[in-house]
């Protein structure tokens, strides 16, 4: 397996799609420690990858291999002991809306409807005008949320709540979506049928995707590239193109051509990042 | 051939030893009871005294600091210190004192309109009180408009009012409830006109820019006094009289020690039992000029009356009297009869220290 | 039997048995004090029932006022009190737990005026502020401002922090997102905070009104306990005990839309 960009999908694909311009990621060189001054644990090492307009990269690697360290730099909630991150070329300083982070726990608002949880972004940004609404009630129909407008979030099932999260980044227009082991706290049952939609949604808007996992299967089926990462010191040792052409769906997972490139990447993490 | 098993031996000896436990715990239990009710009735009686928690000494903590003084008196004294009459009768009432020293005649007539089984057996003291006021009212007229403090409840409430109605104050001024420290804080700061409080505070606010009006002891005569009494638990005195009138023998006594030679360091003794500090005015001074019933009118008409009639005495006439405010202010909606109260005086252990027949020791 | 009438039933079943248990506590204590047969010790429900009423229209004492009013005025008390002590304790809650330093500087204090009763600081407060209202409420906030600084400062403090994050990483400022979630979060355990603080200030009100009060429930314990009326002062007790259930009903109800989730957890 080789090192290639792939240039993704259609930016600003043809159906009048939520996202507007799908952005370009570039991590320079970026470091990071954690623990004391006298024993740091090194938890990214120089790392160096390119993003495409477009790209679904997954991050993939065990536990403490700094893949959630990596996405939390690119969201700007954590900055880099050196290096750094820009987004179409402008820098990343702090969290915002052009990059939207999904989390494993839905991290919902609890005392706000569906509807005003979709709404939230729109109104922190002050950008509410008399089609918002609309929008906000459009958005839960495209995540397949239809009709639980008016339902709290501790109303619905684990999956509704994931979806009802990706919906609340979605509205915001989002460059990038960074996405950190969203369906990892759901049944097996439940994660095949986000897996689906996620593909489903991206095939039909082509935004930006930064998702973190450790499934391998995950990502396999959802990445254009994997970039798989080891711990100790944290870093990036390949980076695999899935050469399975798209649309895909859920049934891929059966496929003999699903199976190469899926045993293809396991080899890779078992030879330690040598192929 | 089928095995015979016997009887598990576990429940036989289990039967045995459960009817032994159960013999102890009823053998224990009669015999507590037992202790307990044969407490009072044996020749070592516990009795509970209450003594006021204040510094300067009264006759309860000159006996608490007076071992000769109690050997005299053929029980067990245990001393408990109470800040409040109605309360003290209270716990009287319900056997957890034996005898309240002290007590004022609001809460003593309360007591006996809710049927306390009690005894007023000897009448102690004047209350050691007066109306200070400032400087700004020169006269009784001029404390019309006026805030002044007052213990709601208390005998000196009572002089109070008396007073107030003497001079046709009444519903004039302005009373608030008031402890006698608070009182003394809110005086300072101009918040009160002055007060009826007990002494020191009563002194202390006369003179802090102001003087005194008049005294409890005054009011023995326009009918309005604070009196205070030492009342028994009934069922006390039934089970041990004897006690009981060894007991008023020595509280006398100890009323006398506190005017006799050597007084300084009795006084100095008992005041040092409840906080207060040696030579202090607190405990010399006001010790030392404590108003204390002249022995001369303990009895008849100027005090319990007599046996045969307590009612013929200033003590019942007070306490009817107080009686009769207390309705009038919406307190006590059923104030004794005279009938009532003069069932509560027992005279007799007065008499006993009056005809001189405490045993000198 | 399908399951919304089992609902149904159990909707019902908690008040039912909750008014049987009172009813039968009742009858208890009416057994018992027809047994003590001593007022002063244990009046019966009778003679509270009938103080109450003789107390709601007549004034206690024959200068004073009716029940209603003495209920009114240690309400109002209590209302001001309680109001002015939750904006401060909130007030000061947010600004320790957005400031470590601020943190480090007011947390002694809380810890020692903890331990302390409200009797102990009567003296002072007259000495400082005279005998009218002002003490009385005093003594009431001092004791309501340490519960609510703690209440908002473990309300913020535990909030998720992905909460946080999702509000910034969808464009919320870092006010917005202050005021908008971590202060909406918190506020579950704010209002829970208050009715700790609701019933704080109705223990406090029998010391407030120990203060040159001529009004109040706690002016009537007081007062009736001076002359042995226990008949009253249960009475007295009784409208405490029913005006704090009330309170806290309220704010058990606003803890219920501020908090649909917990809602269903708790019922």
């Amino acid at each position: 397996m080789t090192e290639s960009t792939i240039g993704a999908g259609n930016p600003g694909a043809s159906d009048g799609s939520v996202i507007t311009r799908p952005a370009r990621i570039a991590v320079q060189n970026v470091t990071k420690s954690y623990g004391s001054r006298r024993n740091p644990t090194l938890v990214l090492d120089t790392v160096n990858l390119e993003i495409a307009q477009g790209e679904f990269l997954c991050l993939l690697g065990p536990s403490g291999c700094g893949k959630s360290t990596l996405l939390n730099i690119i969201g700007g909630f954590l900055t880099p002991d050196s290096g750094s991150v820009t987004i179409d070329g402008r820098k990343v300083e702090r969290p915002g809306p052009d990059r939207c982070m999904i989390f494993q726990q839905p991290a919902l608002f609890g005392w706000l409807t569906a509807l005003d949880n979709v709404m939230f972004g729109p109104r922190a940004q002050h950008k509410v005008d008399a089609d918002t609404r609309d929008r906000a009630m459009s958005m839960l129909d495209t995540v397949g949320l239809a009709g639980t407008a008016n339902k709290y979030p501790h109303q619905l099932s684990g999956g509704m709540r994931q979806r009802l999260s990706i919906a609340r980044a979605l509205i915001n227009e989002p460059q990038v979506l960074l996405m950190d082991e969203p369906f990892g706290a759901l049944d097996a049952i439940t994660r095949g049928q986000m897996q689906e939609f996620l593909l489903n949604l991206w095939a039909e808007h082509h935004m930006t995707v930064v998702f973190v996992t450790h499934d391998v299967e995950e990502a396999t089926l959802l990445a254009d590239r994997v970039a798989v990462m080891a711990a100790n010191p944290g870093r990036i040792v390949h980076l695999d193109s899935v050469d399975v052409p798209r649309p895909r769906s859920y049934d891929l997972i059966d496929s003999p051509e699903y199976s190469r490139v899926r045993m293809q990447i396991r080899r890779t993490i078992e030879n330690g990042g040598h192929s | 051939m089928t095995r015979t098993f016997p009887a598990p031996v576990r429940n036989r000896r289990r039967g045995p030893k459960r009817i032994a436990v159960a013999i102890a715990a009823v053998a224990t239990a009669v015999a507590l009871v037992g202790c307990s009710a044969t407490a009072a009735g044996s020749a070592k009686p516990n009795i509970v005294v209450s003594y006021w928690q204040q510094t300067t000494p009264l006759p309860e903590t000159i006996l608490a600091t007076q071992p000769s003084l109690q050997a005299t008196i053929p029980a067990t004294l245990s001393f408990r210190s109470i800040e409040s009459g109605p309360a003290a009768l209270a716990a009287l009432s319900s056997g957890s004192l034996g005898i309240v020293g002290g007590v004022g005649n609001p809460p003593v007539v309360t007591a006996i309109a809710k049927n306390t089984r009690m005894k007023i057996i000897w009448a102690q003291y004047y209350d050691f009180a007066g109306l200070s006021v400032n400087n700004s009212v020169t006269s009784p007229a001029a404390m019309a408009g006026k805030t002044f403090g007052t213990q709601i409840g208390s005998s000196q409430d009572f002089s109070f009012h008396g007073w107030l109605k003497q001079h046709g104050l009444e519903g004039k001024v302005t009373l608030v409830d008031m402890q006698p420290n608070a009182m003394l804080a809110a005086y300072k700061t101009g918040a009160i006109a002055g007060g009826w409080v007990s002494e020191p505070f009563a002194s202390l606010m006369a003179a802090d820019n102001g003087h005194s009006v008049t005294t409890s002891a005054a009011m023995v005569s326009s009918g309005y006094p604070g009196v205070n009494a030492i009342v028994a638990n009934a069922d006390l005195i039934k089970q041990n009289p004897k006690a009981v009138q060894a007991y008023v023998c020595a509280i006398s006594k100890a009323a006398d020690m506190t005017r006799a030679s050597g007084s300084t360091a009795v006084l100095n003794k008992a005041g040092a039992y409840a906080g207060g500090k040696a030579n202090s005015s607190d405990v010399i001074g006001l010790g030392g000029t404590w108003p204390y019933w002249p022995l001369s009118e303990q009895l008849g008409s100027k005090g319990l009356g007599s046996a045969a009639n307590p009612g013929s005495g200033l003590y019942a006439q007070v306490l009817y009297k107080t009686g009769e405010y207390l309705k009038a202010a919406g307190t006590l909606t059923a104030p004794p009869t005279m009938a009532q109260i003069s069932a509560a005086i027992d005279p007799t252990f007065a008499k006993a220290v009056v005809d001189g027949k405490c045993t000198s020791n | 039997m399908s399951a919304r009438t089992a609902r149904d039933r159990s909707w019902l079943r908690r008040p039912l048995v909750s008014t049987a248990s009172v009813a039968g506590g009742v009858v208890l204590w009416w057994i018992v004090a027809s047994i003590v047969r001593d007022p002063v010790v244990l009046p019966s429900p009778i003679d509270v029932f009938g103080a109450l009423v003789k107390y709601m229209s007549g004034p206690y004492p024959s200068q004073g006022v009716t029940l209603w009013q003495h209920a009114a005025a240690s309400l109002t008390r209590i209302a001001v009190g309680f109001g002015l002590g939750s904006i401060i304790g909130i007030a000061i809650g947010s600004l320790m737990a957005g400031s470590k330093a601020i943190r480090h500087i007011i947390d002694p204090f809380i810890e020692l005026s903890r331990p302390l009763p409200p009797l102990a600081f009567i003296p002072i407060l007259i000495v400082w502020f005279g005998i009218g209202e002002v003490p009385k409420v005093l003594l009431i906030l001092i004791g309501v401002v340490p519960v609510m600084i703690i209440a908002t400062v473990t309300g913020l403090d535990n909030v998720e922090p992905e909460l946080i994050h999702a509000s910034r990483s969808l464009g919320g400022s870092e006010r917005y997102t202050m005021m908008h979630v971590r202060v909406r979060a918190a506020l579950p355990s704010i209002v829970t905070g208050m009715r700790l603080a609701v019933g704080m200030s109705w223990t406090s009100i029998v010391a407030a009104e120990m203060i040159a009060a001529q009004s109040g429930l706690g002016y009537v314990i007081l007062q009736a306990g001076n002359y042995l009326d226990t008949s009253l002062i249960f009475a007295a007790i009784l409208v405490i005990g029913v005006l704090g259930l009330l309170m806290d009903g309220i704010l058990r109800l606003v803890l219920r839309f501020l908090d649909p989730a917990g809602a269903a957890r708790r019922v």
